[in-house]
């Protein structure tokens, strides 16, 4: 999969490599989490939203 | 390679390297290895974005006749006026590098791509402008993988920002001895406990460094391909960069909100000697400047008077011992077209950035970066002269190795800047006076003008290095 590491030249360390996911994840949700939580709203409202008048939109998307 | 004169730091990537024509002008080839990148970096837009945007330097295609067999394509970047290094850098100097190499990394994944690296060394400043400077450290991004450069990233830029943020300013001299940043384990064994109360830091050096130490002595199968089989998401990928820029944006240099307000105040001379040292040195300057394109202001300050260079359309390097000053002269505004002829840097000129790095020659000594056209040198002899004990003649043979005009202020024993330096000391400078500084520089110099400036007790002079 990550045949670019073998052939990278800079030496980017295991330790550092394993814990990025981590450290990513866990900020990813400190960072990013109000904008994937409306990006998810919208996701939802646009799947199970069509047709329904703005109010119940705005109630769906609390009730989620 | 051939005969191509390959720069001594350039020699780590694959895909290319830099080198100096016959004429002196600094080209990048790119090797076959690094053609698919590069080609893509043009293609997707993104380095017309970032070109545009003045964060990474413009280039242009050129044909050359001598390339060695492995070149794809050779590249003329816009000319650095005058390379500096990390350790040269103010805290703020080195943090916007940060956040320079941070947004083109989002750029950069906005089009598919990533940095190989993170090094402190792509980047260099245009005046106050840092720009990135390595066309070749883009890579294609395959979504799930990590980011190498992460960890060098956190050593270039986190570790010794977040050092100094609960140290001194003067930590960040490290990095003149550690080429390779402050290590995450030095990091995590000089900073304090508290500093575990920020989450970046927490993350991005202790954990990080936990990790580094637990796998360091695994076997390296077993490491390696427990890392591979980590995917990195795009998600989690995002989330480290968002990270690493909050983490540097909260770093603030150390004493920020006590040391500031009241740092510098010229209580030394009176306004009518402050405005007639300005005019005569606006005037030295024009006599010279038809003949000077790079000015080295030594003893800067905060860059009050190297802005008379700019002014002047001189490219001004403003350099100073004391990294609070420059770092004052860094955050100062400047007008827009001086915003790019002045860059501030910590140094002090009796012990300059000597050669580095890999053979002595990765990264030049401030003397093999000269010569300067005009060396400015203001209330600065009396700080060599009694404050280090170096006697006039060395004085003179040190400003004779930085550049061909010196424009050098005389501060005599009676001047209260003076007399602060002898009150704790016994007065042993008995020839450190006008005649003893003009015999000295004679052996080296040209009077071209002399100047006592009214008002106070200071003189002026205007000089030219005779043949060396």
């Amino acid at each position: 999969m990550f045949h670019s590491l073998y052939f990278a030249y800079l030496d980017p360390g295991t330790g550092s490599l394993l814990i990025q996911s981590l450290i990513g994840v866990i900020a990813g949700i400190f960072v990013f989490g109000r904008r994937s939580l409306t990006a998810l709203k919208f996701a939802l409202l646009r799947i199970f939203g069509k047709g329904k008048n703005d109010d119940t939109l705005k109630q769906d998307a609390s009730s989620k | 390679m051939g005969s191509l004169q390959q720069d001594a730091s350039s020699y780590r990537d694959p895909a290319g390297f830099v080198y100096k024509d016959a004429s002196g002008t600094v080209l990048r080839q790119v090797n076959q290895a690094g053609k698919n990148d590069y080609d893509l970096l043009m293609s997707s837009g993104l380095y017309k974005e970032l070109a545009d945007a003045g964060l990474l330097i413009p280039h242009k295609e050129i044909t050359v006749s001598k390339s060695s067999k492995d070149a794809y394509k050779t590249l003329q970047p816009e000319n650095i006026p005058f390379i500096t290094y990390p350790y040269e850098w103010s805290f703020s100097q080195l943090k916007d590098a940060a956040l320079l190499t941070l947004k083109i990394q989002e750029a950069a994944l906005r089009h598919g791509m990533i940095l190989k690296d993170a090094s402190a060394y792509n980047v260099q400043f245009i005046g106050k402008q840092p720009v990135f400077i390595d066309t070749l450290s883009f890579a294609q991004y395959t979504p799930g993988e990590p980011w190498e450069g992460y960890r060098q990233f956190c050593e270039h830029f986190i570790a010794p920002l977040a050092v100094a943020r609960y140290s001194t300013l003067e930590s960040l001299k490290f990095l003149r001895s550690n080429l390779e940043g402050v290590s995450l384990e030095l990091a995590a064994s000089l900073l304090p406990k508290r500093a575990r109360l920020n989450g970046g830091l927490l993350s991005h050096i202790f954990l990080h460094n936990a990790s580094q130490k637990r796998y360091q002595n695994v076997a390296s199968d077993k490491g390696v391909q427990a890392a591979t089989k980590r995917q990195v998401s795009k998600f989690a990928l995002d989330g480290l960069i968002g990270s690493l820029e909050n983490t540097t944006k909260r770093l603030k240099p150390p004493h920020y909100h006590t040391e500031w307000g009241d740092y510098y105040t010229f209580t030394n001379y009176s306004e009518e000697g402050f405005t007639e040292k300005r005019t005569i040195i606006g005037k030295m300057l024009d006599s010279v400047k038809s003949q000077a394109k790079i000015a080295w202001d030594m003893g800067a300050n905060n860059g009050e008077f190297s802005i008379l260079a700019a002014e002047r359309g001189l490219y001004t390097v403003a350099m100073d011992i004391d990294p609070l000053a420059v770092e004052r002269d860094y955050r100062m505004e400047a007008k827009e077209q001086h915003q790019r002829l002045m860059l501030p840097v910590v140094q002090d000129c009796v012990n300059p950035s000597p050669d580095n790095g890999l053979l002595g020659q990765e990264r030049q000594s401030l003397n093999k970066r000269g010569p300067a056209d005009v060396v400015m040198a203001l209330a600065l002899i009396h700080h060599l002269a009694i404050g280090r004990n170096i006697p006039l003649s060395k004085i003179a043979e040190m400003f004779a190795g930085f550049g061909k005009y010196l424009i050098i202020e005389f501060v005599p024993k009676g001047d209260s800047k003076v007399d602060i330096l002898l009150a704790s000391r016994k007065d042993i400078f008995t020839d450190y006076n006008e005649e003893q500084m003009e015999q000295a520089l004679s052996k080296h110099f040209k009077l071209l003008k002399k100047a006592p400036i009214k008002h106070t007790k200071r003189t002026l002079y205007l000089y030219e290095k005779t043949r060396a």
